[in-house]
């Protein structure tokens, strides 16, 4: 372990205890205080690389931004540095820059060839204590190309290295923990907490500092956090975590603790910039009790800041939606603005819950307000997709252009799953002149698309429980939701240092997204027996076999993992009932037509736009459907309707089970795949009474794979920050590194566990999406039923009334 | 015990079944259940099975309404905070749950129609007493004279059976009426019935005042008379000579029963079936109710009095005071009173009187406004729900019947909820296409289906929507008239004759033309919208079918109100037979082909002369099973060649008792011959047969009603001298 240079600690110091056993947010006073006038203050913006990318010809983000109550106080000024592809045709460019939705500076100056900086004064008495909301938009247009596709090579990149926000005169005091969310993110948007444990890599150690990792995740409300474990460099940005009792953290430090029992301190180190969160007390237990006070100060923490900043902030890692809520998209983050391109494109980001049930019992229903102008090309339309896939749409062929006045859309729950979602709107308002693309098109400015921010979306009450195995649920803190106990085993065999840093990574990042912190107990030795859910991390060669094949992978796919058994393997039961349900990897299709079983579907990279609008030219049924008709081509539409119709059916015979099943395949572990996830799920053996019959306990277990812990580590950490592990679905699923591709396996055997109370909208809810993906079940017990009732009717009818 | 078992198996059978039905298993699932329902039903209707696989088509049927009616109440709806979408969406949606309650009662109704057995044979001495009653307010002498006769034909111990001829038209309140020109109108009326009763052995009876109007001219008639049962028909309803013995062995089988109903059989078409040609081929609009709803009743002991054609049994009248008077539908009215006493009603179904309809658009609706007022009176005011002493199973009888009457609100909602999205473009029915084939257009199918399967033989498909339809644009008022003021609506008497003898249009035909025009603006504005709004399309389609649909109708109705000369002044009946014509001095052989009220149609062999207007006599040798010979006086109307022979036109000379008695005889001594033809005419109609012909008479009475509009306009309302 390396030590922080004492003396420069030493020399510039503010400390804040909340004493754990104490009030916890009692301020303490400063010990030490070599206060140097600091004329500059820096805070990096926090946005991540893949975010900092602004393709497209309108695209908007925001991002919340932390703000003390010191700095509020202060000037400030927000510098953006940015550089344009080649291809943004400088006439038509814009840049604007929003602080709490109030427009604080824009560009026209279009770089291509190095970094552009724009400075920005932000108005006294905008930024509020406290949460607030920064937010670029860019309207680009192609220099030399009218089409579609072009507009996928329209980019500007904020340069995060070199944009930040700066406040004179003040210093940047991080005095108090609800203070934790202005701690530096680094140059690539994520928010390092670099653990130290004094006493060595212990299980007890791990698990502390796993509590403590997640604690401060909360409390910083760090939406891509990444842990490190003893790091080699010192950083400014992100967090030190210091674990250990008052001596030996004293030793470590090198600096005197004031007080005594079990208490967390922050240390601002000025001249570092340095943040250290120490977590200490006199014995294991103190140190225990400070944790779960710290624990608890996290849960309880309350939110402060502008009405856009808590926006924003509900926003970043996706809104959370339970069922039963309608939410409009200016709330969902939606920039109203006129659309002057060719391609509009809004990504509204769904948490949805983690023992959400996917099956096709009721639909989301999307509200839309806009409008679209006159002489767009005929087969413009507006498209709605979830996850990707074109889901629903709207023509936009009127010559005289038109106002869509809540113009209903109908989402179905089973485009959906666990986690993360996202409902992208999408429209083409390209023109006749866009077919020439003369100079005059390239340089049309006119307005020709609306979205407005009135647009709503609204989640039924949905079906909760949950569904394994299904490792999109694991971000959304769905392992710890299913486990009885609570506790989520962690094992991490070998102990390599990158491996648990891996670990303490995904569980930081379930408490973010979850917003409740996961109880970890962690293993490196052997498989954790008795276990009801398992989580591994490792590279292929230090993963025992039985584990692998636990979690329902092919040892031999792993390439050198041998045939050899573990004596930890664990025991398969009685399998449940099957139920199939559609997870992102069960194609979601507009019509029907086309619902050919495909087991493995190689999900669309986020960054490639192109192949988004490629699936979607590709069309279904009905996109066909709508595109064939102009109005006088009713026939098309007759026709498109009557092989709706054939299709409906035999796509519902085949969904039904009655003409042909689906098989899948397993995935493929090639040299190139820099990531693997994969659940195994079965219950154990069956307990006495109904409802344990019913639904009977399930254990899992989760592998996350890589070729060696180092790569598991930064693998793990790029995913977690990017929108890739969105396409983690199914049971297994691999990354590929050099195209940034994910390949998923679809469950093939779903087991239920119930998380939710078993109430009776919630068990109706199951009980029908159980059925919509059984309809062989469900019309054979009603027609069965019938038979039966038709009997007893006819008996009824012959013994009542008058007597023949 | 039995019963109870297989109730409960029933109730739980039910429950299972609606907790399936219930769920929402989302649209791929709901394709899958629809193909599978409607398979089943095609296939049981197609292969025509009945019995057990009867009431599986029904509940299968219903398992697709259930279906609907829950994805309709859960899914489509607008929100509530869209009040100008919510408001229409609403009263769209309560229409259709209207329809399907309605749909769901008569299906009750239906369940199990009764064929009753033969009436046991009744001893002449065991005979009970009956009388007759023949009510008439504003009839001529010699429609009541051939009713009278028929009546008086009638197969029974002759000192059991008396005829009253219950005079509404003679009452003193009218011979003292200040209007000399009502007074001298009512005492020549008085005295010419008088006399024509006197001839005919009947007795002639009328009151003071025309209170109560049919319900206190009966009431009065039961004060007066002494028999056991009592016969009811209408002035117009001719009785055939066994309608005693088919129905009033059965009161000496059930003390308790207080009516035996038979079926109203109508030689003459009614105007809509005169208007749009279809008397010929298709069955009648009230064959359906007499041949299978009644029967339907029957089994939940709530055939109910149709105030004609029917037997009641004193003691039960007078128990309930005499027939009910609250509504001006006396006749259901009375048997609710009846049947929450306790008394039972028996249904034969078979037609033993033939009577007349009414001829022009006009009486039709006014016959129609009557009944659908009446019932609603009923509902309003003896609502069968809250009525104590009746089974449930007669609350719903009885509130089906009433509530049908209700049908023009949904009906007219049907028509305009389209334009709402055409006109103004607001949504009241929130569902993707692809949702509306999966859950609409199979519910439209499976009802669709069950109406065929139902009532195929009796009523066409659309048949019921074209009479709907067209009752309703009157029937609506006459609705919220009777809501506003149950107790305002009174007894008018419904008009037969009428009709003219030359094309024309009917005075009430303005509304049909303005709703034709709006709805054929609706579908050209659909046709424009569809040009321009092309992300609507699917929705545009749906809609403009469904307006297109409304169109037709609308189109036929057009049709319905362009009235047809009638050039016979009075409606024949096929008959049978021979006889021999004595022209002066000439005597020809002759057949007979058909009869009316006015005369007879012959064809006269051999050679002679025949002379219009010559005076003859008509001298009929055999008839049915007649033995003995008939002359009558006649004139010559008209001549015409066929062939070798001649057909010759003979109008009766003025008849004595005797003579009308003949006549009657002739005319309805045996409806068999007539039966047999309108049986021919009870033959399913397929769905798709149907619907090509409903659109095919949509296009050509359109033309017919627009070309009467145009240039048929002027000659409203001329009633010709013809009466029935």
């Amino acid at each position: 372990m390396r030590l922080i240079p004492t003396a420069a600690i030493a020399a510039s110091l503010f400390l804040f205890s909340a004493a754990a056993a104490e009030t916890p947010s009692r301020p303490a006073g400063p010990i030490t205080s070599l206060d140097f006038a600091m004329p500059e203050w820096k805070r990096p913006l926090p946005i991540s690389l893949d975010e900092a990318r602004l393709v497209g010809e309108a695209v908007s983000r925001e991002f919340p931004l932390f703000i003390t109550t010191a700095e509020a106080t202060r000037p400030a000024m927000l510098r953006l540095a940015y550089l344009n592809a080649i291809s943004v045709m400088p006439e038509t460019f814009k840049l604007t820059v929003r602080v709490n939705d109030v427009v604080v500076g824009d560009t026209v100056v279009q770089n291509a060839s190095e970094p552009e900086t724009l400075s920005l004064a932000i108005p006294p008495g905008l930024l509020e204590p406290g949460f607030n909301a920064v937010r670029v938009s860019v309207r680009q247009t192609h220099r030399v190309d009218c089409s579609v596709e072009s507009t996928y090579e329209l980019w500007t990149r904020v340069l995060t290295e070199q944009s930040d926000l700066v406040f004179t005169g003040a210093r940047g005091e991080i005095r108090q923990l609800r203070d934790l969310p202005a701690v530096k993110p680094d140059r690539n948007g994520l928010t390092p907490i670099r653990i130290r444990i004094p006493g060595g890599l212990e299980s007890a150690s791990i698990e502390r500092a796993s509590r403590a990792a997640q604690a401060v995740v909360l409390l910083g409300r760090y939406s891509n956090p990444v842990v490190e474990i003893d790091p080699d460099q010192a950083m400014d940005a992100g967090l030190d975590v210091v674990i250990g009792t008052l001596p030996v953290v004293e030793r470590a430090l090198g600096i005197r603790i004031p007080g005594s029992g079990p208490q967390s301190i922050l240390i601002h180190d000025q001249q570092s910039g340095r943040v250290t969160l120490v977590v200490t007390g006199a014995t294991e237990t103190e140190i225990d009790a400070a944790l779960e006070a710290l624990t608890r100060e996290a849960s309880g923490a309350a939110l402060h800041g502008s009405a856009a900043g808590l926006r924003a902030l509900k926003n970043v890692n996706g809104r959370l939606f339970g069922g039963g809520e309608t939410v409009n998209l200016a709330e969902l983050g939606l920039e109203s603005e006129p659309f002057r391109g060719r391609l509009y494109r809004q990504t509204f980001r769904l948490q949805l819950p983690s023992d959400l049930l996917v099956a096709d019992y009721d639909r989301l229903t999307l509200a839309i307000d806009a409008a679209y102008a006159s002489a767009l090309s005929p087969e413009s339309k507006m498209v709605v997709r979830v996850n990707g896939a074109p889901i629903a749409d709207i023509a936009m062929a009127n010559p005289a252009g038109d106002v869509l006045s809540r113009r209903m859309l109908y989402l179905p729950v089973r485009a959906f799953k666990p986690g993360l979602n996202t409902v992208d709107i999408e429209a083409e308002t390209r023109t006749q002149v866009d077919e020439t693309c003369e100079i005059a098109s390239l340089a049309d400015q006119r307005e020709r698309y609306l979205l407005l921010g009135t647009s709503e979306i609204t989640v039924p009450a949905l079906a909760r429980i949950g569904t394994l195995p299904n490792i999109s649920s694991i971000v959304p803190g769905g392992l710890t939701h299913l486990s009885a106990s609570k506790e989520l085993h962690v094992f991490v065999p070998k102990a390599r240092r990158e491996a648990i840093a891996a670990s303490l990574t995904m569980l930081a990042k379930i408490a973010s997204v979850s917003r409740i912190p996961t109880k970890a107990k962690f293993t490196f030795d052997r498989m954790p027996e008795g276990a009801d859910h398992v989580l591994a991390f490792g590279a292929y060669d230090d993963m025992p076999e039985a584990t692998v094949r636990a979690a329902g992978l092919d040892p031999a796919k792993l390439g050198k993992i041998g045939p050899r058994l573990s004596p930890d393997a664990p025991r398969i039961g009685v399998v449940a009932k099957p139920i199939q349900v559609a997870f992102i990897g069960d194609e979601i299709h507009l019509s029907p037509s086309d619902a050919e079983p495909k087991d493995v579907q190689r999900s669309l990279p986020s960054s490639s736009l192109i192949q988004l609008a490629e699936a979607a030219r590709e069309g279904s049924g009905l996109l066909g459907a709508v595109k064939s008709v102009d109005g006088s081509d009713l026939m098309g539409h007759a026709r498109s309707a009557v092989d709706w119709i054939r299709n409906a059916t035999a796509g519902s015979l085949h969904r039904a089970g009655i003409l042909g099943s689906q098989t899948t395949k397993g995935i493929d572990v090639t040299e190139d795949v820099a990531l693997v996830v994969a659940q195994g799920a079965r219950t154990k053996e069956l307990e006495a009474g109904l409802m344990a019959r019913l639904l009977p306990s399930v254990e899992t277990t989760t592998v996350i794979l890589a070729p060696t812990a180092d790569r598991l580590k930064s693998s793990l950490s790029d995913i977690l920050a990017s929108s890739h592990w969105q396409q983690f679905v199914g049971q297994a699923a691999v990354y590929k590194s050099q195209d940034a591709a994910v390949e998923t396996q679809v469950s093939e055997r779903i087991l239920l566990v119930p998380t939710a109370p078993l109430d009776i909208q919630n068990v109706r809810l199951i009980i029908a999406g159980w059925l919509s993906r059984n309809s062989a079940v469900h019309i054979t017990g009603l027609l069965g039923i019938l038979l039966v009732l038709t009997f007893a009717l006819h008996r009824v009818l012959r013994l009542s009334g008058v007597r023949e | 015990m039995l019963q109870a078992l297989s109730l409960g198996f029933l109730v739980m059978a039910t429950c299972s079944a609606l907790f399936l039905v219930l769920q929402p298993v989302g649209m791929e699932a709901q394709w899958v259940l629809a193909q599978a329902c409607l398979l089943a039903m095609l296939a049981i209707k197609l292969l025509g099975l009945r019995g057990y696989w009867r009431h599986l088509f029904y509940a299968l049927g219903a398992l697709l309404v259930l279906r609907y009616l829950y994805w309709r109440t859960t899914a489509t709806l607008p929100s509530v905070s869209d009040l100008q979408d919510f408001v229409p969406g609403l009263i769209v949606y309560t229409a259709e749950v209207f329809c399907i309650v309605m749909l769901g009662l008569s299906l009750f109704v239906i369940a199990r129609p009764i064929n009753r057995s033969r009436a046991p044979a009744v001893s002449p001495a065991e005979a009970p007493t009956v009388d007759v009653f023949v009510p008439s307010y504003n009839e001529d002498a010699g429609l009541l004279a051939i009713t009278l006769s028929a009546a008086k034909a009638m197969d029974y111990p002759r000192d059991k059976l008396t005829i009253y001829l219950l005079d509404d038209g003679g009452t003193d309140g009218k011979v003292e009426s200040h209007n000399p020109a009502i007074s001298q109108a009512a005492l020549r009326r008085r005295e010419e019935l008088q006399r024509l009763c006197h001839d005919l052995g009947v007795r002639y009876l009328t009151r003071e005042r025309n209170v109560h109007a049919k319900a206190g001219n009966l009431s009065n008639g039961l004060l007066y008379s002494q028999g056991e049962l009592v016969v009811v028909f209408d002035a117009d309803h001719a009785p055939e000579k066994g309608f005693l013995r088919e129905t009033v062995g059965f009161f000496q089988e059930d003390p308790k029963l207080f009516l035996v109903q038979t079926p109203h059989f109508f030689i003459n078409p009614d105007p809509i079936e005169k208007n749009l040609s279809t008397f010929e081929r298709m069955p009648s609009e009230n064959e359906m109710f007499y041949h299978m709803i009644q029967k339907g009743l029957d089994k939940w002991n709530a055939a109910f009095f149709c105030g004609s054609a029917a037997v009641l049994r004193r003691m039960a009248l007078e128990q309930a005071g005499g027939f009910a008077g609250t509504s001006i539908t006396e006749d259901c009215e009375t048997a609710l009173e009846l049947h929450a006493r306790g008394w039972r009603s028996l249904y034969v179904d078979k037609p033993l009187i033939a009577g007349l309809q009414p001829e022009t658009f006009s009486s039709f609706i006014g016959q129609r406004t009557r009944w659908c007022t009446g019932m609603l009176q009923i509902l309003l005011m003896k609502n069968p729900a809250f009525k104590r002493g009746l089974s449930v199973a007669q609350r719903i009888c009885y509130i089906s019947t009433c509530m049908f009457w209700l049908f023009p609100i949904p009906r007219m909602v049907f028509i305009f909820a389209p334009l709402l999205y055409i006109f103004l473009d607001l949504k009241i029915y929130n569902a993707t296409v692809e949702e509306f084939g999966a859950y609409t257009l199979t519910y439209l199918f499976a009802a669709l289906l069950l109406q065929s399967y139902s009532y195929n033989r009796f009523r066409w498909p659309w048949v019921s929507e074209i009479y709907e339809y067209v009752q309703s644009v009157y029937l609506l008022p006459a609705i919220m008239g009777v809501i506003k003021n149950p107790r305002r609506p009174t007894f008018n008497v419904t008009a037969k004759g009428g009709a003219t003898d030359e094309d024309h249009l009917s005075g009430l035909a303005w509304p049909y033309f303005l709703i034709f025009a709006i709805l054929f603006a609706g579908a050209v504005i659909v046709i424009y919208r569809l040009q321009y709004e092309p992300h609507a399309v699917g929705l545009l389609v749906i809609v403009g079918l469904w307006n297109l649909l409304n169109l037709i109708m609308a189109g036929l109705a057009l049709g319905a109100v362009s009235e047809r000369r009638e050039r016979r002044k009075a409606h024949r009946v096929p008959i049978g037979g021979s006889g021999i014509l004595q022209v002066q001095d000439t005597v020809f052989p002759v057949r007979l082909a058909d009869i009316s009220q006015s005369g007879l149609l012959v064809q006269a062999h051999g050679p002679g002369t025949i002379r219009p207007q010559a005076a003859a006599t008509l001298t009929i040798t055999a008839i049915g099973q007649r033995k003995d010979c008939i002359s009558l006086p006649v004139v010559v109307a008209n001549l015409r060649p066929e062939g070798e022979n001649r057909l010759v036109g003979l109008g009766f000379a003025r008849l004595s008792a005797v003579e009308y008695g003949a006549v009657a005889e002739l005319m309805y001594g045996d409806l068999s011959a007539l039966l047999r033809g309108r049986q021919a005419r009870q033959r399913g109609k397929s769905l798709i047969l149907g619907t090509a012909q409903v659109l095919m008479w949509g296009l050509r009475q359109t033309l017919r009603g627009i070309y009467f509009g145009l240039f048929r306009r002027g000659q409203t309302l001329r009633p010709s001298a013809a009466t029935s």
